[in-house]
């Protein structure tokens, strides 16, 4: 299968699991399953940073659309964390295992270095996510803000993980 | 190829400010974007797609949805009852004084029955849809209420359906008053559970006690008056000197399937003497 029709295909997966999981999975207030920012992380590493803003802006304002939910906001997260991607790939992975531009795919990355860029890609999205919604939407207290964002995060990063180690290698 | 990079990497900063101005833009205007015609067509589609599963759900749904309607029924009847009697013994009294008609024909709010056909209630800001659209008369900004609350209000009009800010949401406040206390405030979600929120504003001196009924005001043009929303669990004073109550509502968001929504036919009327303030 070429690249663009592999990340086309990503892209269509993982919108639709998130437009269920924002349509149909009310959890509770706390805790909101978002599993799209997935697809910025892995989007592959050569393509050049205007594009990946891009395709953050664009990809992002579909889940936005489909979402129900403030439209912008998904979107509002997205772009720092495509903007800070390649900062984090190159903090998270050791100078041994990682060059930019010397690596052009995620699978090249040893494993424990590609758990640390997701969980801190992760952390980043999250924080700007709840922040933004509890801060600049509809204020709310600090305290829900915390437990919202780190309860979210902690769920959301094992999915990420777990789907992107283990389960996206069979397919 | 080195410009070209330079190029690439001025680009950068500069793209990233237009586009993440551009979100917030859409942020800001997100009540202004819903009632587009291309977020509105999106939603057509997708109110299609949620009454075809709030079919299915519904069917699964059916013996708790009677339920509920033979125990509406049955305070409906009482209070009939109840009113009836009322009126028989006004009209005793004074015979000429009100005659029925009249009293029938000054309702202020009239009734559109409507069904969920998709509800979130776990988020931090709310939306639900309604099977009834531009076709049944629905416009912005009515109020929706349920057998045992309001719901929200009216935020988008498709021809189909509707869309509703719920009170499970930021973006909306319901004036109340309370029933013992007889003092006017304001009510929002507290932001916790599906089933509390808080009162505002309560002045020092106002003794509210827990067990004190929570109802609709009638000050906005919105919501009926009177409409039991919730009971008063505890009461605290609050960072600005003023009361807080916490309030345990009667309806079950997760749960409710049968909503009206409330048309004031004096609205505009209403408006035009108060700015269109709703």
């Amino acid at each position: 299968m070429n690249a663009g029709k592999q990340i086309f295909l990503n892209y269509l997966f993982l919108l639709i699991v998130q437009t269920i999981c924002n349509n149909y999975l009310d959890l509770s207030v706390y805790l909101k399953i978002l599993v799209f920012p997935a697809f910025i992380l892995n989007f592959p590493l050569n393509a050049g940073k205007p594009v990946l803003l891009l395709v953050s802006f664009v990809s992002g304002l579909t889940v936005d659309l489909l979402s129900n939910d403030v439209m912008g906001l998904f979107t509002a997260a997205l772009l720092p964390l495509a903007l800070a991607r390649d900062g984090i790939l190159s903090l998270t992975a050791s100078k041994k295992s990682f060059r930019m531009p010397d690596y052009y795919d995620l699978d090249e990355i040893p494993q424990q270095n590609r758990v640390s860029y997701y969980l801190v890609s992760l952390l980043l999205f999250h924080v700007l996510y709840f922040g933004i919604e509890a801060f600049f939407i509809s204020g709310g207290s600090f305290l829900l803000f915390m437990a919202r964002t780190f309860l979210s995060y902690a769920v959301n990063s094992a999915i990420t993980v777990f789907s992107m180690l283990y389960v996206s290698k069979h397919f | 190829m080195r410009k070209k990079k330079n190029t690439a990497a001025m680009m950068t900063p500069i793209l990233f400010i237009v586009l993440e101005f551009l979100a917030m833009y859409i942020i800001a205007k997100n009540n202004d974007l819903q009632k587009t015609p291309f977020v509105r067509s999106v939603r057509s589609v997708q109110s299609a797609f949620w009454r075809f599963t709030g079919n299915v759900d519904y069917y699964f749904h059916l013996e708790d949805a009677n339920a509920d309607l033979a125990g509406e029924n049955a305070v409906l009847r009482k209070e009939i009852d109840m009113l009836r009697e009322r009126l028989l013994d006004s009209m005793a009294i004074a015979p000429s004084a009100v005659p029925f008609s009249e009293v029938s024909g000054r309702q202020t709010f009239e009734y559109i029955p409507a069904r969920i056909i998709h509800n979130s209630y776990a988020y931090k800001n709310n939306y639900i849809v309604l099977n009834k659209g531009e076709k049944d008369g629905v416009c912005p900004d009515m109020g929706v209420i349920t057998p045992n609350g309001v719901l929200g209000v009216v935020n988008a009009v498709s021809e189909n359906a509707c869309s509703v800010i719920s009170i499970l949401s930021n973006e909306i406040s319901v004036s109340v008053k309370l029933e013992k206390a007889d003092i006017f405030c304001i009510m929002s979600w507290d932001q916790k559970s599906s089933g509390g929120a808080v009162l505002v504003d309560i002045p020092p001196h106002i003794p509210v006690m827990a067990g004190d009924t929570v109802l609709t005001s009638g000050n906005s043009s919105v919501f009926p008056p009177d409409i039991p929303l919730g009971v008063v669990k505890s009461s605290k004073m609050g960072k600005r000197g003023f009361l807080e109550a916490d309030v345990k509502l009667f309806e079950n968001y997760r749960s409710v399937q049968f909503v009206s929504i409330a048309r004031n036919n004096l609205k505009n009327e209403i408006d035009s003497l108060t700015g269109g303030g709703k």
